[in-house]
């Protein structure tokens, strides 16, 4: 049995695993009133309401499925290490 | 009927208002105004005989009018002159009388410029009656009138939607994956996001993108540097 057989025994979404979604890092939110927000311009700082070694927010399609640690990895890319996986 | 609310209306208050307040100045000190409250009103050709009249449209569509009749002009004359007026003004009376309204009306913050009186738009409009009265209590009047067909008239309040809140968050930018991969994601797993550590983030609210930037901390807290807007 190839790998892809492996995966798909392991997986119940064995016959969609090949469908591309798009996965999105939210890094936090900030609430501000509409005026506030139409106002923002070059230069204008957005504080988020969380510290700078909160999780972030893995978004699947919109929907959030996991959340973890933004790291920078050796490659020098940013990367998301799960910490908590939604059941 | 309409309601007292309505903008001409409430425009001529203002103006009336500011007119009555710079008056004593206007007058240099030889008398007072004082304004009525706007009414409907529809002049009479009779009304306009021989009236003098002033137009204002600064550009903005705002219809305004200023009439002084004949009867009220001469009184107006007999107040500046502080001596009786003939029946029929002479060029230099009736510039005294055009320069009295004029330096008046200045006290709006908007041009005026004399018309003839046949000008004035014959439909029904708002008026504001003002009466002007001397150190000895003579007095005359003059009106302002704006036409109920303004464009004041037909602007709809606007809601004020300033202070509704909303959430903005900050997104790196998304990746497409495989739903086998996502299917195997566990706790230590590393997703890596095909962007470095300078990643242009994206600020939204619910499903619009309106602005982004780049990430960064201010006050011990994670930040965005906003750069450029959708």
């Amino acid at each position: 049995m190839d790998d892809s057989n492996d995966a798909r025994a392991e997986s119940p979404y064995a016959a969609l695993g090949e469908i591309e979604v798009t996965v999105a890092a939210r890094l936090g939110g900030v609430r501000m009133p509409l005026s506030a927000a139409a106002a923002l311009c070059d230069g204008s700082l957005v504080t988020l309401d969380c510290a700078p070694d909160s999780p972030v927010t893995l978004l699947v399609n919109g929907v959030a499925i996991a959340t973890g640690e933004l790291v920078v990895t050796d490659d020098g890319e940013l990367a998301v290490e799960i910490s908590d996986v939604r059941p | 009927m309409r309601s007292v609310e309505d903008p001409a209306s409430a425009l001529l208050v203002r103006i009336a208002t500011s007119i009555a307040a710079n008056a004593p100045k206007a007058l240099r000190g030889r008398g007072s105004v004082c304004a009525e409250a706007p009414r409907l009103h529809s002049w009479s050709p009779e009304e306009l005989k021989s009236a003098q009249v002033w137009h204002s449209d600064d550009g903005d569509a705002i219809d305004l009018w200023c009439v002084l009749g004949a009867s009220e002009a001469r009184s107006l004359l007999k107040i500046v002159l502080q001596g009786p007026a003939g029946d029929e003004p002479t060029p230099l009376e009736r510039n005294i009388v055009r320069d009295t309204i004029e330096r008046l009306l200045a006290a709006a913050g908007r041009v005026w410029e004399e018309r003839a009186s046949a000008q004035l738009p014959p439909s029904t409009g708002w008026r504001c009656r003002l009466t002007l009265t001397d150190a000895l209590g003579a007095t005359t009047a003059f009106t302002l009138h704006c036409p109920s067909d303004s464009r004041l008239e037909t602007q709809p309040k606007c809601v004020d939607l300033r202070p509704i809140p909303v959430v903005v968050d900050a997104m790196l930018p998304p990746i497409d994956l495989r739903v086998d991969a996502i299917a195997r994601w566990r706790d230590g797993e590393l997703v890596a996001l095909a962007c470095g550590a300078d990643a242009v983030v994206r600020l939204r609210v619910g499903a619009v993108w309106f602005a982004s930037g780049s990430l960064g901390i201010s006050r011990g807290r994670r930040a965005i540097l906003v750069s450029s807007q959708a």
